[in-house]
């Protein structure tokens, strides 16, 4: 039992860890982060600076799986037409050349760099360039990286690089970027990652932050209350609710009570939730002013307001759930000790609410304990329609703000609470149903 | 076709409804060939309620294909041209021309927002207007309800009319199968009747209320207006191709991959299995609504730095895309379970130990073999999927906001259920049209099911 216990646990490791790679995938590679930067700052007059600070503030300056130390030392903006600056040197090492291509290759139009160093005979170039330490680019060439080499001197004092960009008419987002090679250890190199950083930290409900500011992780906590406030009440009360109906109806089985009611569970289960909602409200709080429309408050104050979803809920939810619970009592009904318990002569009613409840429990309890971590997760549309400020308000909030980050925590968090359901469900079977033997 | 200035027009969604109609008459011509199916078709034809449903499945259906053939007027002199329309807006031309200034509830003759009007004699008076097209036959007399019973009489007319003429059509039928049929046959003949008077009772039904609607909305907005005049039964019926499409095709474009990883994990096991099953258990351990968010929100960043739009119908194919993505898992896992069963059948063991190619086999023995669960969870998957078009429009990453759905209809609902005096009909004509299609696809779904897998009964 415990080492089916703890191998299921083990086996949800990967499951969890796959989920980030391809949440990280469907975030990060379909758009990169230049990408997202444009359609959070706008399409028109960003400059790349705003561009990399958006990026660096969100840690999505960094390279995607491996970081094998570049560091910029140098930016040159090409706003003009001549344009050269000096930038000093880290010491001897690798650096690298970067020239971003043009926006609109068409229309620009040719460009040289040319990179001198100081005390000039430390420096290496790459066959790219020439003797001059010039290299010439045609406008279609894309965005090219070129190393160069300063090898370490004797003199304390760093060398001085120099850059001098030509162009033969301006064109705002060109840069030139210098990039030195810091040497880091192996755990550097692999943690200042944006996938490091931006999704195995989840792993461990790291959140970090959301666009405007605020801590994902402590405004989770704070929203868990309100939702649990909403989902603990509806489960408990749909849950009893629903099991006295199904066995009252599967007491009348085969007549007219029982044909009728489950006509009108098809009918329930084929009502939107928005209907059930949107017209809960109305009825109860618009026109009979029975309870607050919405709204939330904390304490034994906040009950007027909770009333109403959760009666929603537990209405939403009956349909589907009241018919299949009949039918688990329907076969119970049918084994062969509720025939014997009968033939002993038991009341009809210990057979049912003793016997056969006992049994189809089973069943129940195991298919309801897959939906008992997502009671922290919320419902989306009962807290936003009644403004309570839980976890699926929070989410929603987020969709329509565009706040991936907040969206890939929640996703992250509900496929944990996903995977727990499942690791207890498999552990309520062994407990609840003895007959059950996990290897 | 040039000669008419009308051009036809095939949208991706059309061209993915044209292969699914295909996909699926072929596929029932050849499930007709063997017992099994059509022991299965006999009990679902034999269940009333289940054929019912089937009948109303049809009309949307028809509704929707009607909506499906689009074209476009390229003759310069049309008021339409250049548009894209379809053969429903050539039906509806004339309660898209009756479009009002704003506001207007079912069978009204005066709008619902009060405006300052001048009266005859100079004065200003604030009162509700006139319609502009809807009650107008009436002229000066505002006395709409003797008009209305006789319409719905003039309809009451018509159905009995084509009751009549169906019953006819039955009774020669009849008498056409005694004049051919020999003697010693009567059982069925009985059932037959019985089964044709039901038939003829349902399509006459069906009809009236065809009729009463058509006789109705020449006079009047049957379901009343929108904020911009527009009529709310155009847009209703405008919304079922959305429904169904994002019912059907949904689960449709996704199929032939959970079959193809469901048996390919099935039969060969393995290394093969443990990979299958850990790509569906991450999948759908990813709460449906997240990834759903997540990708239409990426979506949208991608387009807004590419600088383009995706126009509404490659946005719908995109949602179903998504949504399929999310919802195949299931069926992958049902279709594994039971070709893990199949395998050690006598038949399969039998064709492997004759040494018939695995292809084959998989061909041959498994894939017919699971096809019922492909079309049972196709059926059962589609009321929930027409429910959450609506929740998705409701979180703004549903369909395009100018496309009509009942999703966006309740959207707007929400906002008109606030105002006071409260209008109402929007709501109600949404839950009225997405009650009428996911009920009988709910009571459908159930009886197929019960007719092909009684052990994939959950209820």
């Amino acid at each position: 039992m415990m080492t089916y216990i703890i191998r299921r646990c083990l086996y949800a490791i990967p499951v969890l860890f796959g989920v980030n790679i391809l949440v990280f995938l469907l975030f990060f590679f379909v758009n990169s982060p230049d990408h997202m930067a444009r359609a959070h700052l706008g399409q028109k007059r960003v400059t790349p600076e705003q561009i990399d600070a958006w990026k660096r503030e969100r840690l999505l300056h960094l390279p995607y799986f491996y970081n094998a130390g570049w560091r910029r030392i140098g930016s040159l903006p090409a706003a003009e037409r001549d344009n050269t600056a000096e930038f000093p040197s880290a010491g001897g090492g690798e650096y690298a050349l970067v020239i971003e291509a043009p926006e609109t290759p068409r229309a620009s139009p040719p460009r040289t760099v040319r990179l001198q160093s100081s005390p000039p005979e430390r420096l290496m170039l790459s066959a790219d360039f020439d003797a001059q330490g010039t290299v010439n680019l045609s406008p279609e060439t894309p965005t090219r990286r070129f190393l160069l080499r300063l090898a370490s001197g004797a003199s304390p004092e760093l060398p001085v690089l120099r850059i001098t960009f030509t162009l033969a008419a301006p064109a705002p987002t060109q840069r030139v970027l210098l990039e030195y090679k810091e040497p880091l250890s192996l755990l550097a190199r692999l943690t200042r990652t944006i996938f490091f950083q931006r999704s195995v930290k989840m792993l461990a409900f790291q959140y970090g932050t959301s666009d405007d500011g605020k801590d994902i992780g402590a405004e989770i906590m704070k929203r868990i209350g309100p939702s649990l406030s909403i989902t603990m009440p509806a489960f408990a009360l749909g849950l009893f609710l629903e099991i006295l109906l199904a066995m009252g109806i599967a007491v009348y089985r085969g007549t007219y009570v029982d044909y009728w009611a489950l006509i009108l569970c098809v009918l329930m289960m084929s009502i939107s939730t928005l209907f059930y909602i949107m017209g809960g409200q109305l009825m109860l709080g618009q026109l009979l002013r029975l309870v607050p429309i919405s709204g939330f408050d904390y304490g034994p104050y906040g009950l007027k307001f909770v009333a109403l979803p959760v009666i929603i809920a537990v209405i939403a939810g009956l349909g589907g759930n009241v018919r299949f619970y009949r039918t688990i009592f329907l076969e119970e009904m049918q084994r062969d000790y509720v025939r014997t318990a009968r033939a002993k002569g038991m009341p009809e009613w210990i057979v049912l609410f003793v016997h056969a409840l006992k049994n189809a429990m089973i069943p129940i309890l195991t298919g309801v304990v897959v939906t008992l971590p997502f009671l922290f997760a919320g419902s989306l549309l009962l807290e936003s329609f009644f403004a309570i400020p839980g976890m699926g308000s929070f989410m929603l909030e987020a969709i329509q703000r565009q706040d991936f980050a907040v969206v890939q925590a929640l996703v992250s968090l509900g496929s944990f609470l996903y995977i727990v359901g499942l690791l207890l469900t498999d552990i309520s079977y062994t407990i609840v149903d003895p007959r059950v033997h996990l290897e | 076709m040039h000669g008419l200035g009308v051009q036809p027009i095939l949208l991706w969604s059309d061209l993915l409804i044209y292969t699914l109609l295909c996909v699926g008459g072929l596929w029932f011509a050849l499930a007709l060939r063997r017992e099994y199916w059509r022991v299965a078709l006999r009990q679902i034809a034999s269940n009333r309620v289940a054929m019912l449903s089937f009948a109303i499945l049809c009309l949307y259906g028809a509704v929707g294909f009607l909506d499906t053939l689009h074209f476009r007027v390229t003759a310069s002199s049309s008021p339409t041209a250049g548009r894209i329309q379809s053969v429903l807006d050539l039906i509806c031309t004339s309660l898209i021309a009756r479009t009002e200034k704003t506001y207007s509830a079912p069978f009204a003759t005066h709008l619902y927002t009060k405006e300052t009007l001048l009266t005859p004699d100079g004065r200003q008076v604030r009162d509700y207007p006139r319609l502009q097209y809807a009650g107008s036959h009436l002229g000066e007399s505002h006395e709409r309800w003797p008009d209305i019973w006789e319409r719905l009489a003039t309809g009451l007319g018509w159905g009995l009319g084509i009751g009549a003429v169906l019953l006819l059509g039955l009774l020669g039928l009849r008498a056409w199968w005694c004049w051919h049929t020999p003697p010693p046959e009567p059982a069925p003949l009985a059932r037959w009747t019985r089964g044709g008077l039901w038939t003829v009772g349902v399509l006459t039904t069906v009809a009236f209320l065809v009729v009463e609607v058509i006789v109705l909305t020449a006079g009047y907005h049957v379901l009343g207006t929108d904020k911009a005049g527009q009529d709310v039964l155009y847009l209703a019926l405008k919304s079922i191709r959305t429904g169904v499409i994002i019912g059907t095709l949904t689960t449709l474009i996704v199929t032939p991959f959970a079959l193809f990883f469901g048996v390919l994990a099935g039969y060969f096991g393995g290394v093969v299995d443990d990979v299958v099953q850990y790509v569906y258990t991450t999948l759908s351990s990813i709460p449906d609504i997240l990834l759903i968010a997540a990708a239409m929100l990426i979506l949208q960043v991608g387009l807004t730095a590419k600088d383009t739009t995706l126009s509404a119908d490659e946005r719908l194919v995109y949602l179903c895309i998504i949504m399929g993505i999310t919802s195949w898992t299931e069926l992958c896992r049902l279709l594994r379970a039971e070709v893990l069963k199949l395998r050690e059948v006598e038949y399969v063991q039998a064709a492997d130990a004759f040494g018939v190619a695995r292809l084959t086999i998989i061909l041959r023995h498994l894939v017919p073999n699971v096809m019922h669960i492909v079309l049972i969870s196709v059926i059962l998957r589609f009321s929930g999927l027409v429910l959450a078009e609506a929740v998705l429009a409701y979180v703004g990453i549903g369909v395009d906001p100018s496309m009509q759905s009942w999703g966006n209809m309740i959207n707007q609902a929400r906002l008109e259920l606030a105002r006071d005096p409260i209008v109402w009909w929007n709501l109600c004509a949404a839950l009225v049209f997405t009650l009428g299609l996911v009920l009988p696809a709910n009571v459908f779904g159930d009886a197929v099911r019960d007719a092909l897998d009684p052990r994939l009964r959950t209820w």
